[in-house]
């Protein structure tokens, strides 16, 4: 199991490797430059501009520079201004040597956009947001969608099935970019329970995990209700059962518990989504998350965001995935690690 | 157990509340303006005055810096700014600016809640002086910044365009502490505006190089304008903190309010901030027009301005059939532009009938240009150009003309008025043009590198001078001209206006080039001028700002 | 039911399979329990319905979708005011609605029939609903089983190849896509090249043709996940276990043994991402990759309308309601499909 792990958590270096190679190489096949915009910059100052971010280099190098700036650490003494090309996420101070040496680590570069921001600064102070977010987001669909494909699955057939099923599909259907400016109408203009826009109170947070949790809950309610209804029909519920064993340890005790597998499959990559995937809510609540930089960073092709953006979802996503790997084996013991 | 906790919850939800009202009630006493004008959202891309280029950055480094001149936002008048008066040469190409000797620099100091001035080694107070002015300039023309905005002064100072580096020499010499003499290759009348803009506004050295690139943070900056830099959220608000230290002077009076929120929201959650009351001045979705002017309520508190931009499409006279001035003149006289102003736009845009804005130095206004002048829409004469255009291209009918592609960026503006140009085109001309929505940074790449026959674009002066618009973005070869229209004629003129000091003679070239370029050449179709469509509390007070950045320290919250 | 109960049972289940001929009697069954559902018939009605309105569009539509009116722009009729009171007609106290009853559900931005271009936009959207899931079920099938069943090294590399996909970057390929063959139009690719050629399929699709394979090529693997981790927990089954104890080749076993026991949770799954691929599309209208103008779609009228919709909300809620309607219908069919599929739910119903 240990040694399992372990070798999952090696090969995300390699799938991070991977997805670091394909990024770049789309992004520079992409037409238009961070510096293509609405007045278009001189030839002479385009120039300028490609040389300070070292947009000249041959592409080869330019991807060796950011791979070595990110997976080189470095040790450097002194007093360290900090600059566009020197933001190190781990700075550590080693207690021998002299002249204060540091050691510094991980390096993902400037934005070209944000021109006196790193990408650094970004996770710093974007992500810690969007982390939130999609956790009440997570929240709130577990807390509606589980529940409700129980009840539908146990009710199954009846005017409560259809019933908890129309919710959900209401959910699904019904796209965030619409939910969220009525929600926003209703409950901060009309009849003003909570702030319009922002981040900062939980006030704020309660409309955009709602419009975010709601649409994701219909997904949670659906799986379950379909896994749960699946495992209901096991020979081993019927043994149950017919052992006399009470409906609610039946349910609660043996079918629950295989009834999450489907559902835990899709928790990881849910959480990477909502987390990431935010870019609607957090424009129409003006929430200053990272979710946004998914998008704006491509749009405005931000080189260096686009890349740290995309390794970030992506490590995030092997990690999720490993866990729901790991969630499997525990609940489902037929499942073999070999 | 449970319940308790729950309880207990619910009791430190309500105090928090209270503290949250309590310190709402507090925050009243200030007087503190929350305002979205000229924002969007997302974070502004750089607060540093050498990197910056778009609206929403000028509007809060006009805040916290004052140029050599100020632009006034209302007369389009060049009044002293930092500089108290300055002297030009008889052959008009060195400038000397006395600067104010009052003006500290200044930061706000988050601990003791207040702006400081900013003190020297010896402890002296740091003031603006003409070396920083120097520094600034030398440190944004130097390649090694990139400022992408700096070409515009270039060719105003000796050495701009050549400036390689540190070293290189400069036309701009610190007489004294407080002297600035600024000798340029030209004469340009319109050169003190420039002289005046963010790029162009002093620097503390110090500063920069002791924070490096994260200098603009308010915990590092210095500035010296009407407000300090309070806070910074990033990717959500910017607050401006009134300087006790600026001196006030008529074009820049000491700020009445106390602080202002500028929010970087989206327009569209900008109306729902300013309609639950949270927001005090904003700009309206222009698709939110019709409720907001019918609203008993908002339609009071709504105005209009002037702003300083042209929307028009240019035609790619490299590319058949629009090598052919006729088509091109065809296609421009065939565009309804009073339809789209009076039902897509609705604020009041005007429709145009020549490039630069009325308004700006060296343009016909409106009501003086003759009747005929420029270019609008006329049917009859659609046809005619149009017959015109297919004989000079040796084509029989519509039939043969090849596909004709209209590209703009795919925002819903932009996506509106390209679907009704379409259908004008159709009905009048009888041509079916395919439309390309791209996204804004390939449409902008494309346009660059080889624009589609017809594409759209827009200007926003920098300056309110025909120059800015006519020479710096329709001359031959310019980055601007995408559709790379060129005409001898038209060069001549501008280059010629551009050096003329009487200002009548100015207006005679530019009529003329602007006849040229809209009408007998056709390089472009001017669609309309555009309006700012605000809406503002009732106890707000303030100026109405032509020229886009609205200057704060002139507004005020009545009580 | 009592005697199809009897065939419930493990063993029981495989022989029957065995001795039915080739899938008929399954598939036999399965849509006679369909019919019996009646949700998932209303669905099938709704389906059925909108796959003829698509069809048959410039007959049933009442106007034509791209005409403009533009001084007849957000016009309403009567009726929508009065459903929405936020919407005050002109001539009232802050009203601001022209009041046009030739247009049944109203008019865009642009004048144009709301109605029509919602009974068009159902082209697209029924396109995204098939194209993607397909794609989709394709991809995903293929590579989960072969995964789950192959175990082991083909199982970790595949599953590897599934967490690059799943980081793989969409937005970029569609942008890709997008730039590269949109500008294409402007006769900077020789006719006859394939730039040329895949630039007039996607103006023929509306601009929906990229869209298209950048969701087909990004939106698998949850797929695949889903086939994986059914197929590892029902390959440990005592059916299975039983039919390769009878000798039949690995194939034969996933192909007509798993492959119909995990069929109900894959559509299931497959049903609830159908909204998503056509949200997706209304994202994308958001950011601005959207369909190119002026071809109707749901997604885009959804995106265009929401920007407005304290206004005029009848121009976002109508295409959503639309929207509503497909995927409930998607999804009661799915659920009826899963519930018809499935053998061991014959008791159940």
């Amino acid at each position: 199991m240990v040694k399992y792990v372990l070798r999952r958590f090696l090969w995300m270096f390699l799938v991070l490797f991977v997805i670091s190679i394909v990024t770049f190489t789309l992004m520079h096949a992409v037409p238009g430059g961070p510096f293509d915009r609405e007045k278009p910059l001189p030839a002479a100052n385009l120039k300028q501009l490609n040389e300070k971010y070292h947009l000249d280099d041959p592409i080869l190098k330019q991807y060796a520079d950011y791979v070595g700036s990110i997976v080189i650490p470095k040790v450097t003494s002194g007093k360290q201004v900090k600059s566009l090309d020197h933001d190190y996420l781990f700075n550590i101070k080693l207690p021998f040597g002299e002249g204060n040496p540091t050691f510094r680590w991980i390096n993902f570069g400037p934005s070209f956009k944000s021109t006196s921001r790193t990408v650094n600064d970004i996770f710093r102070e974007n992500l810690p947001i969007s982390f939130q977010l999609g956790l009440a987001a997570l929240a709130v669909a577990m807390a509606v969608g589980i529940p409700l494909g129980v009840f539908s699955a146990l009710k199954h057939n009846t005017t409560y099935d259809y019933l908890g099923m129309g919710v959900a599909i209401l959910g699904v259907s019904v796209p965030v970019i619409i939910t969220a400016p009525l929600l926003q109408y209703f409950f901060s203009v009309e009849l003003k329970w909570v702030p319009v826009s922002g981040w900062g109170t939980t006030a704020q947070a309660i409309l955009p995990a709602v419009a975010l949790g709601f649409a994701q809950s219909a997904i949670l309610a659906r799986l379950t209700r379909a896994s749960l209804l699946q495992v209901l029909g096991e020979d081993y519920i019927r043994t149950a059962r017919a052992k006399g064993m009470p409906e609610r340890v039946v349910i609660s005790v043996h079918a629950l518990k295989n009834g999450m597998i489907p559902v835990i499959t899709i928790l990881g990559p849910l959480f990477a989504a909502l987390v990431t995937g935010t870019f609607v809510v957090e424009t129409i609540f003006g929430i200053p998350g990272m979710g946004r930089f998914f998008v704006t960073s491509v749009t405005g092709r931000d080189y260096p965001v686009i890349m740290g953006t995309i390794l970030l979802y992506a490590m995030f996503l092997v990690l999720a995935n490993l866990l729901v790997d790991v969630a499997y084996a525990w609940l489902d013991p037929r499942i073999r690690f070999n | 157990m449970r319940s308790r906790n729950f309880a207990r919850f619910l009791t430190i939800a309500v105090l928090l509340m209270a503290l949250t009202a309590v310190s709402m009630v507090h925050a009243q006493d200030k007087k503190i303006l929350v305002t979205g004008i000229n924002m969007t959202n997302g974070d502004p891309e750089s607060l540093d005055p050498g990197l910056s280029q778009d609206t929403k950055q000028i509007q809060i480094l006009d805040e916290l810096y004052v140029g050599l001149t100020r632009l006034d936002e209302v007369s389009l008048e060049v009044k002293p700014g930092l500089a108290e008066s300055w002297t030009v040469s008889d052959d008009g190409k060195v400038t000397t600016f006395k600067l104010r000797q009052d003006v500290p620099w200044v930061r706000y100091n988050a601990e003791t809640d207040a702006v400081e001035e900013l003190k020297d080694d010896a402890g002296k107070v740091r003031m603006v002086t003409a070396n920083d002015l120097v520094y600034a300039w030398k440190r944004n023309f130097d390649p090694a910044t990139a400022s992408p905005y700096i070409y515009v002064l270039a060719p105003y100072v000796a050495g701009g365009a050549e400036f390689a580096g540190p070293d290189s020499e400069l036309g701009v010499k610190a007489i004294d502490d407080f002297t600035v003499e600024v000798t340029s290759p030209v004469t340009a009348p319109f050169a003190l505006n420039i002289y005046g803009m963010w790029f162009s506004r002093p620097l503390l050295q110090s500063v920069i190089d002791d924070a490096g690139t994260s200098w603009t943070e308010p915990e590092n900056t210095a500035t010296y304008g009407p407000f300090a830099f309070k806070e910074w959220k990033h990717e959500e608000s910017a607050t401006l903190i009134k300087n006790p230290f600026w001196p006030g002077t008529d074009a820049v009076p000491q700020p009445k309010l106390d602080e202002v929120v500028i929010k970087f929201l989206d327009d569209t959650t900008q109306l729902p901030e300013y309609e639950a009351g949270t927001m005090d001045a904003i700009e309206v979705p222009a698709d939110q027009l019709d409720r907001v002017k019918a609203d008993p309520t908002l339609s009071t508190e709504y105005s209009n301005g002037v702003q300083n931009c042209t929307y028009y499409y240019g035609f790619n006279s490299t590319k058949a059939p629009f090598t052919s001035a006729h088509m091109r003149l065809a296609f421009s006289y065939a565009i309804d532009r009073a339809a789209i102003t009076d039902n897509i736009l609705k604020a009041g845009q005007i429709p145009a009938r020549w490039y630069t804005r009325p308004g700006n130095v060296g343009v016909p206004t409106v009501e003086d240009a003759p009747a005929d002048f420029g270019v609008s829409f006329n049917v009859d004469k659609a046809k005619e150009e149009f017959a015109a255009g297919l004989k000079e291209l040796n084509l029989a009918s519509a039939a043969d003309l090849p596909s004709i592609t209209l590209a703009f960026g795919n925002t819903p503006l932009h996506t509106s008025i390209g679907q009704a140009i379409q259908q004008m085109w159709k009905d009048n001309l009888g041509v079916s043009v395919e439309l390309a929505a791209l996204d804004t940074t390939t449409y902008f790449s494309v346009q660059r590198e080889d624009s589609n026959q017809i594409f759209r674009a827009g200007w926003c002066a920098d300056y309110p001078d025909a120059n800015n618009w006519l020479n710096e973005t329709m001359h031959t070869g310019v980055a601007q001209n995408y559709g790379k229209f060129s005409n001898p004629d038209f060069d001549k003129l501008v280059e010629q206006a551009a050096v003329e000091p009487d200002t009548a003679e100015r207006s005679k070239l530019y009529a003329q080039a602007e006849d040229i370029l809209v009408a007998k050449d056709a390089g472009i179709a001017p669609i309309y001028w555009y309006v700012t469509k605000q809406l503002r509390k009732p106890n707000v007070e303030g100026t109405y700002s032509v020229i886009g950045a609205e200057y704060y320290e002139k507004w005020d919250i009545a009580p | 039911m009592a005697a199809i109960n009897k065939t419930s049972s493990p063993i029981g289940g495989v022989t029957q399979l065995s001795t039915v001929p080739k899938g008929q009697g399954l598939w036999a069954d399965a849509i006679r329990r369909l019919f019996r559902n009646k949700a998932a018939v209303v669905g099938l009605i709704i389906l059925l319905l909108n796959v003829i309105m698509a069809i048959f569009a410039p007959i049933i539509a009442p106007k034509s979708y791209t005409d403009q009116t533009l001084t007849q722009n957000n016009s309403a009729p009567l009726w929508i005011t009065q459903i929405f009171p936020s919407m005050i007609p002109k001539g009232d106290v802050g009203g601001y609605v022209t009041i046009n009853n030739d247009y049944t559900l109203g008019t865009d931005n642009l004048g144009r029939d709301l109605l029509s271009r919602i009974i068009y936009g159902s082209r697209i959207s029924l396109e995204v609903a098939i194209v993607g899931p397909l794609v989709s079920i394709a991809l995903g099938l293929l590579i989960g089983m072969i995964a789950g069943y192959g175990g082991g090294r083909i199982d970790n590399f595949l599953m590897r190849i599934v967490d690059i996909m799943y980081a793989f970057p969409t937005f970029l390929l569609i942008i890709l896509l997008m730039a590269f063959f949109r500008t294409s139009f402007g006769g900077k690719h020789e006719p006859g090249s394939l730039t040329y050629v895949m630039g007039q399929i996607d103006a023929a699709m509306g601009g929906m043709f990229f869209i298209f394979l950048g969701i087909g090529l990004t939106s698998w693997m949850q797929m695949a996940r889903l086939v994986r981790g059914q197929v590892l927990s029902q390959r440990e089954r005592e059916y299975v276990e039983a039919a390769r104890a009878l000798g039949d080749t690995t194939p034969s076993i996933m192909l007509r043994h798993i492959l119909p026991n995990i069929l109900g949770p894959l559509i299931v799954a497959e049903t609830l991402t159908i909204p998503t691929y056509i949200s997706y599309e209304a994202f994308l209208s958001f950011i601005g990759l959207g369909v190119n103008p002026p071809t109707p779609s749901w997604g885009s009228m959804i995106s265009e309308g929401s920007r407005v919709i304290s206004t005029y909300p009848y121009q976002a809620l109508f295409p959503a309601l639309a929207l509503f309607l497909v995927m409930f219908a998607f999804n009661f069919l799915g659920d009826g499909l899963r519930d018809a599929l499935d053998p061991r739910m014959r008791g159940q119903g």
